[in-house]
């Protein structure tokens, strides 16, 4: 939980229910603060690859997107190539790419299954990765083929505990 | 398992495919092994990653022996997707015939002009990697830099060329901030790269001779009327060391790069790896060839983007839509184009290609015969646009 604490305090571009929730944090004492953030885990139920995707799942549809930390790193993204709806992915398949300072970045999917959606917003302005990358700058939505996938995915702790350990 | 006949007595990568540059012997070692794949010393995966048996980091250096540009970014392609960079990393040097290379996410309708590659034999090509467009020719060294995606380090693999080429010829080369090589204000080498989850690659130009009146001819685009969210080249005056240096040429700077590459690794029993990109050293790559010299990846991976006809209005008569290379819809606006015409002009372009089977179409076409003359420039911008040759 500590580290939860600590990743409340090191995130630059918080989602929106954890930015919602700040103020009220800093005035609880660190018992309260523990519990608050077991809710608002259990809340998003988010979960991220150690090649900073995140995907939230509300039933069977997950919506993909990249960490704060991987817009961070990549710069100013100029270009997204997007998987198209119907395309069927294996869980770790390059899936497209994001390009930005002169380097294109593959993207994978967190999981398998079909895609339903894409973000024409964001492959209009890529910027939106950049400024919103856990709401506006989502990438693409997909049907899970095998939700038991998620199980090994990481929690924002474990996340938040692979970026220490890789050094970020 | 199946060996391959192996004639260097060296055990390390200079046995692995090593070939003289214009030359003779190949050296070559190879295992199969399962599916996995093992050249020299130099451990590769086809199906997983596979390190090395000692823990001793090696810089290994390739020069291509083929000056085709698909050969080539088929064996680059082919050594990110097999090598295991963990504890090794790679010089890879190759030049190419004229050619032209775009961008991964580039429009070759706005880049280049088309016609004047037609013409002048110029071949066009599309890489991985992100960045601008290319004019290639055997007066350019292209430096592609591998290695794991967390040692990927593109200002350092700059810094490196900039130094090795300081200390041999004393060139005033210093690395701008969008990491171009820059020589009195002008540029001599452009950047790009691609990261993948294990592996990485950067590479660069290097301007040493290449005929600059070709490069201007070929990447100065006709105005079309073009409106596309394609990633945009940065457009820069650019200048051959040769100009510089007349001393210089791309067969010692390859020399010099590769020994001081070998020369900063903690295991320097390598040498210069001069290769054939053949199926026979890289199982595979022929494949890769195709898909690079294809026309679905060279012109129908061009983001969507629309032509508004006739350039340069506010309101234009015609909108063209392109997606995937293939003509997706036609509008026809404000009603200016006569119904009749209008109803021909789709059955005539309506999902089709924009290849040389749509040019043949368009130039038998008598839609255009009975159209009023300013749609005479109308028929040149969609033999233009299907002026999309493929070698």
């Amino acid at each position: 939980m500590a580290v939860c604490v600590n990743a409340f305090h090191k995130c630059l571009r918080l989602p929106t229910t954890l930015l919602k929730l700040r103020p009220v944090v800093h005035k609880l004492n660190a018992t309260q603060i523990t519990r608050t953030f077991c809710s608002t885990n259990a809340l998003t139920a988010r979960k991220y690859t150690e090649q900073h995707e995140w995907i939230d799942v509300q039933g069977k549809i997950g919506t993909v997107g990249v960490t704060d930390y991987a817009q961070g790193a990549l710069g100013d993204v100029v270009f997204a190539q997007l998987p198209d709806p119907d395309s069927e992915l294996n869980q770790m398949d390059d899936c497209g790419a994001l390009e930005s300072v002169k380097a294109a970045s593959e993207l994978y999917s967190p999981v398998s299954g079909t895609v339903i959606e894409k973000n024409k917003d964001v492959e209009e302005t890529p910027a939106l990765i950049n400024q919103s990358p856990y709401e506006k700058g989502w990438l693409f939505k997909i049907q899970l083929s095998k939700p038991e996938e998620l199980d090994a995915l990481l929690d924002e702790a474990g996340y938040e505990n692979h970026l220490k350990n890789t050094g970020h | 398992m199946q060996t391959a006949q192996h004639k260097s007595t060296c055990p390390s990568v200079a046995g692995a495919m090593a070939t003289l540059r214009y030359g003779h012997t190949l050296f070559f070692r190879q295992f199969f092994q399962g599916n996995n794949t093992r050249l020299g010393n130099i451990n590769i995966n086809t199906s997983g990653i596979h390190s090395l048996n000692n823990n001793v980091s090696k810089n290994l250096v390739f020069v291509s022996n083929s000056t085709n540009i698909f050969e080539n970014l088929a064996l680059e392609d082919w050594l990110y997707k097999n090598f295991d960079f963990e504890k090794q990393s790679l010089l890879f040097m190759w030049s190419n015939t004229p050619c032209v290379v775009i961008g991964r996410h580039q429009n070759p309708w706005v880049e280049v002009n088309l016609k004047d590659m037609k013409k002048n034999g110029v071949l066009l090509s599309r890489r991985n990697s992100g960045g601008g467009t290319v004019y290639h020719d055997t007066g350019n060294l292209n430096c592609s830099f591998f290695s794991s995606r967390a040692r990927y380090n593109r200002r350092s693999n700059l810094e490196y060329i900039c130094q090795s080429l300081k200390s041999n010829w004393n060139l005033d080369l210093t690395i701008s901030q969008r990491e171009d090589i820059v020589l009195n204000n002008f540029k001599v080498s452009g950047t790009a790269s691609k990261l993948g989850h294990k592996n990485a690659y950067h590479h660069c130009t290097l301007l040493v001779d290449v005929d600059s009146s070709m490069l201007q001819k070929i990447l100065h685009a006709s105005q079309i009327g073009i409106k596309c969210n394609s990633t945009p080249s940065v457009r820069s005056p650019t200048l051959n060391l040769r100009a510089i240096c007349s001393q210089i040429s791309v067969d010692e700077i390859i020399q010099v790069l590769g020994n001081y590459f070998i020369k900063n690794s903690s295991s320097q029993c390598c040498d210069l790896n001069f290769v054939n990109p053949s199926e026979e050293n890289f199982p595979g790559i022929n494949v890769l060839k195709l898909s690079f010299s294809n026309w679905h990846w060279i012109y129908g991976k061009t983001p969507s983007f629309v032509v508004n006809w006739p350039f340069g209005y506010q309101k234009p008569e015609l909108q063209i839509v392109v997606q995937y290379g293939i003509i997706e819809s036609l509008h026809i606006l404000n009603n200016t184009i006569d119904r009749k015409y209008s109803e021909k002009l789709t059955e005539l372009l309506l999902h089709q290609k924009l290849d040389n089977n749509l040019y043949n179409s368009i130039i038998s076409s008598c839609v255009f015969k009975n159209m009023k003359d300013s749609y005479s420039n109308l028929k040149e911008i969609l033999l233009l646009l299907c002026s999309t040759s493929v070698s």
